[in-house]
């Protein structure tokens, strides 16, 4: 039974119940196709960049802040990639090198104001995300754009059964599993957990906020890449929406808004939950509803609606497991 | 401690994941319990012209539905569909909506792919993101049509209202009220969106060839009609020496509402919002004062394109063949031959305002001056 | 707020419960957004000389106003201390504007049916959120944007996705008279919604009650408040301004559209700290964030006379804002 508490407890629970059930679903309105290759690449591989997105949301919230410029950084990132390669010809790997230092870059503008100018990270990063917004306007005033067809064959096919872009999320995920072990990953969570305390145990406060913001920058680039190869293109509104999406599955992962407690593990099945979502609600319209034929003049605010409310109970669901966690909270 | 768990509980749903993976690999094309099934992808690839004409499974996915224009498109397709659902030319119509999403659109996309359809019909989120995905469709053999917005994508027909040539008309036709002299301000739509560039491309390419007239302003509006009155609310008093006004739609009832909560005079000329309270507006401020009669210019964009765009869908599948006059190129996409352009047909002036009135003055304010073509008129593309 | 767990950021014990008390720091704060207001305007008029002429700062104060009187409930949420945060204003303002044109739909005997279902359901709204902060426990950034989800799809259902009706004549002269040039109605409803807003804040129990919420729980608890309470009223309150500013946004605007009120929310948030009300809560004030919202707006009309793209507007106002937030709102540095 303490073993069964302990797993209850730990950090991201929220997130693989909610998952859980969200596959549950999924099958009863989908049917066995969901179990094919097809399927799972389609739900994954479109959705890598949110759960990307995800990992770099959590870094930032662990530290107590939150990032709103994440769907800039994307954009960002994605229309330099595009520009540097079709109109200056730079080979793709080096306009993708040079977009990810584009990423940290604009993650580290972002470490320097909020740790040095001490502005609070919402209003911060509201601020920031029109300035990269703005600047991708000028990178890439209109979308177009190609990238050559094995960057996003490659992006889109699987190994072994499993879509390809799985493995960059893995690869993401080990870095920061890594990171965390190092003490700069404690100290990202101690100074979002207990900002005093860590400043008494002689943590620069300023110098981790700033690294936490700049790690989510770079990880935040790495999801622009991914969306340059999934959409074979530039657009330079493309992220705009990846922002609030990465947040939904931050907290309904478990991870606390209150920083210190949570981890990458429940944002990514928050990400996966919502991809789940999406197809829950398409294929309960392809294969149900659309048998009533009153229903089709209402479809597409029912869906909008379906697709809210299962938000938000997976969002009340998440907080109310945080709650029987609070007695387990290990402090860092 | 619980990061372990964590590495254990993700591993153990990867391993879940590729066993059923690899259990589901020889079943790629798999079709749902209830549907009821047209002919299987696999056999309408097998032949050319498929051995029936009906019973198709087409889907919408419309990029967002949160204004009034995208609802009547909507409804219109909606009511077509039912009534070829009664024919029998479809078995199975949906729609899908991606709340200005990319990532959303192009999941549906994929499991519209993989459940089996036969058409697809799209608004784009983004002119661009779909590219691989549409490759896939048409690896299958599914035909696939961009509506109202072009697709750059060479083997994608779009079908469209010509944005340029509606940027066009409207642009012209300022300048004659101008006289070829005078200034301007200059209302843009949403930066960055493909609609927004043709015609703000067109628009400058007919003030190139009027060099007497002046560009005061030039600033965007985004298609909001609280944002287009706050800002010619400030023109009002920065700008005031404009003579004329060159605006996209969906932006011109709320300048002209600023202009005469302020009381100034109206312009010279203003341009085009399809929308029904703006024909009401003209028509109140004409029946006010005759002697000065609000001189405006409606170039219809009708939502009617969507059932335009469901007919030429369901000519393709039955295996029509298009002219090959019928399609040209975007101005955003100059490399490909795969638009099919509508152009404008209806203008209203005031010459021809009162009739207009008189056919629309009881339908919302809010709905939008339409124009949808005939089975006929279709068929006209077609050999 | 985890007042056992995690220690507070609490500012110098001089911040103080009312306006009167504030003390140097909040008077700081705005007269340094009040210098900077009158900086931008002179910038304005370098690059445009109409930029200073009545008719034009008649303009901005107006749009400031309902900037501001949408920032109200947020205002006093943020008091209310507890991490709160209300981003669900741009759903009421929205769902408000948009009940507001079905019921009213051009007839001044609409209005008084008009106000009593904002009002209504502007309580509702405020209901819904502090049911989840309060008694779920779910922290106000996710309830309020979870409650700003539903509203948009409710706004939708409402008018069936076509938004119809017209603001009664008498709403729509208050909302768009221009008495001169420099003063509209709008400015007038304005100053007495500040006036009426200080006193509630500073002289009544509810607004001593709220201070003393935001700035210490177990304090207020011991003297008698029911921080619940306190914090439920303050959701409340917010909800119901938030419905009010959609009516007068019709008002204003004389037609209504989906998602009027989305464009208000976080600039809301960015109004009430720049005018020196503190996320830690206890400390702030209504005059303070509508100087706020007046920097903003004459920010934001700053950008339409200097001579760029919207892309060149966007860099310029997210570089102003950060600058503008550096200036004077930074949290107080561990140390002290």
């Amino acid at each position: 039974m303490s073993q069964v508490r302990k797993f209850l407890s730990s950090a991201g629970t929220s997130g693989y119940l909610l998952l859980l059930g969200a596959i549950v679903i999924n099958v009863v309105v989908q049917g066995s196709s969901f179990f094919s290759t097809a399927n799972f690449t389609s739900i994954l591989s479109v959705n890598t960049p949110l759960i990307i997105a995800a990992i770099a949301q959590t870094i930032v919230v662990l530290n107590r802040g939150i990032d709103l410029s994440v769907g800039s950084n994307i954009t960002l990132v994605n229309t330099i990639v595009i520009m540097l390669s079709n109109k200056y010809g730079w080979s793709i790997e080096a306009a993708c090198a040079a977009g990810l230092i584009a990423g940290t870059f604009i993650g580290a503008i972002n470490g320097f104001i909020i740790a040095y100018f001490r502005i609070p990270s919402l209003l911060a990063t509201f601020a920031t995300m029109s300035v990269f917004g703005g600047l991708a306007l000028i990178v890439l005033p209109t979308p177009g754009g190609s990238v050559p067809s094995y960057m996003y064959l490659l992006y889109g096919g699987q190994t072994l059964g499993i879509p390809n872009s799985v493995f960059i999320v893995i690869v993401v995920a080990l870095i920061w599993l890594l990171l965390s072990k190092y003490p700069i990953g404690k100290h990202i969570r101690a100074v979002g957990g207990a900002e005093k305390s860590a400043y008494t145990a002689g943590i620069s406060i300023a110098k981790v906020r700033f690294i936490a913001f700049t790690l989510a920058g770079t990880i935040s680039g790495v999801a622009g890449l991914c969306i340059t190869a999934l959409t074979a293109s530039g657009d330079p509104k493309i992220g705009l929406s990846i922002t609030l999406n990465c947040i939904a599955a931050v907290i309904l992962g478990g991870t606390r808004l209150a920083g210190g407690w949570g981890g990458i593990g429940g944002s990514v099945a928050g990400a996966v939950f919502l991809g789940l979502v999406n197809n829950i609600v398409f294929f309960f319209f392809n294969n149900f509803l659309t048998h009533f034929s009153g229903i089709a003049s209402r479809a597409s605010f029912i869906q909008q609606l379906l697709t809210n409310t299962i938000i938000i109970l997976g969002l009340a669901s998440a907080v109310f497991t945080q709650r029987r966690k609070k007695r387990a909270k290990i402090a860092t | 401690m619980s990061k372990s768990k964590i590495m254990g509980l993700f591993a153990f749903m990867l391993a879940v994941a590729v066993l059923f993976s690899a259990c589901g690999k020889t079943n790629n094309q798999s079709s749902a319990p209830n549907s009821q099934g047209s002919s299987t992808p696999a056999s309408q690839a097998a032949s050319e012209t498929p051995k029936d004409k009906k019973g198709f499974h087409i889907a919408l996915l419309d990029g967002t539905n949160q204004n009034p224009w995208r609802t009547q498109f909507e409804d219109q397709m909606n009511q077509l569909a039912e009534q070829l659902k009664k024919d029998g030319i479809l078995t199975k119509y949906d729609t899908f909506v991606a709340q200005n999403d990319p990532a959303v659109q192009a999941q549906q996309m994929e499991q519209l792919i993989n459940a089996g359809v036969d058409a697809i019909i799209i608004n784009p989120v983004s002119a661009t993101s779909l590219a691989p995905v549409i490759e896939k469709a048409i690896a299958k053999n599914i035909v696939v049509l961009g509506v109202d917005q072009h697709i750059n994508q060479p083997k994608v027909i779009s079908v469209s209202n010509d944005q340029y040539e509606w940027g066009k008309i409207q642009a012209e036709w300022l300048m004659k009220q101008l006289g070829g002299k005078g200034n301007i301000l200059w209302f843009d739509a949403l930066a960055g969106a493909p609609a927004n560039d043709t015609r703000s491309k067109a628009f400058q390419d007919v003030l190139d060839k009027n060099p007497d007239v002046k560009v005061l302003k030039h600033v965007n509006a985004d298609w909001d009609q609280g944002k287009a009155k706050q800002l010619m609310t400030q023109m009002l008093s920065t700008f005031p020496n404009y003579d004329g006004i060159l605006t996209q739609d969906g932006q011109a009832v709320g300048i002209l509402q600023a202009i005469q909560e302020a009381g100034k005079v109206l312009p010279k000329g203003i341009t085009s919002d399809e929308v029904v309270s703006y024909l009401k507006i003209w028509h109140d401020i004409n029946a006010k004062d005759p002697n000065k009669k609000l001189n405006a210019v409606i170039v219809e964009n009708p939502p009617g394109i969507g059932v335009d765009t469901m007919w030429v869908a369901v000519k393709l599948l039955q295996g029509k063949k298009l002219k090959d006059n019928a399609l040209s190129s975007d101005s955003a996409d100059p490399n490909s031959k795969n638009a099919l352009l509508i152009k404008p047909s209806l203008v209203i002036t005031n010459e021809n305002m009162e009739k207009y009135y008189e056919q629309y003055k009881d339908k919302p304010d809010t709905s939008y001056i339409d124009n949808i073509l005939t089975e006929q008129q279709v068929d006209a593309f077609f050999q | 707020m985890n007042q056992s767990t995690v220690p507070q950021l609490d500012l110098p014990p001089q911040g103080g419960r009312s306006a009167f008390h504030i003390g140097k720091l909040v008077r700081n704060n705005m007269f340094v957004a009040a210098s900077l207001t009158i900086a931008l305007f002179i910038a304005g008029s370098l690059f445009n000389p109409n930029f200073l002429n009545p008719q034009n700062i008649g303009s901005i104060f107006t749009l400031a106003v309902i900037m501001g009187i949408a920032s109200f409930g947020q205002t006093v949420v943020v008091i209310s201390g507890g991490d709160g945060i209300d981003l669900s204003i741009g759903g009421s303002i929205s769902l408000g504007a948009v009940m507001s044109a079905l019921v009213m739909n051009g007839q001044n005997s609409g209005i008084v049916p008009a106000l009593l279902l904002v009002i209504g359901t502007g309580i509702l709204i405020g209901l819904v959120n502090s049911a989840g902060i309060i008694l779920a426990k779910v922290p106000p950034l996710v309830m309020t944007m979870a409650v700003a989800n539903i509203l948009g799809i409710v706004q939708l259902i409402v008018c069936n996705g076509s938004p119809t009706g017209r603001p009664a004549p008498a709403i729509a002269y208050i909302g768009t008279h221009r008495i001169f040039p420099i003063l509209t109605v709008l400015m007038i409803v304005g100053v007495v919604f500040m006036f009426l807003a200080r006193r509630f804040l500073n002289n009544t129990t509810y607004g001593h009650q709220l201070f003393a919420v935001g700035n210490n729980d177990n304090a207020a608890f011991l003297s008698g408040a029911r921080p619940y309470i306190v914090r439920m009223m303050a959701y409340i309150l917010s909800g119901v301004v938030g419905m009010l500013t959609g009516f007068l946004l019709l008002g204003y605007n004389s037609f209504v559209f989906i998602n009027m009120g989305m464009a208000y929310v976080l600039p809301s948030v960015a109004a009430v700290v720049i005018g020196g009300t503190s996320f830690a809560g206890g400390k702030g004030s209504f005059s303070g964030t509508m100087v706020g919202a007046i920097l903003l707006t004459t920010l934001a009309s700053l950008l339409i006379v200097i001579n760029t793209d919207e892309a060149g507007r966007q860099i310029i106002n997210g570089v102003a804002l950060v600058l503008i937030l550096a200036l004077y709102t930074r949290e107080p540095s561990v140390r002290q």
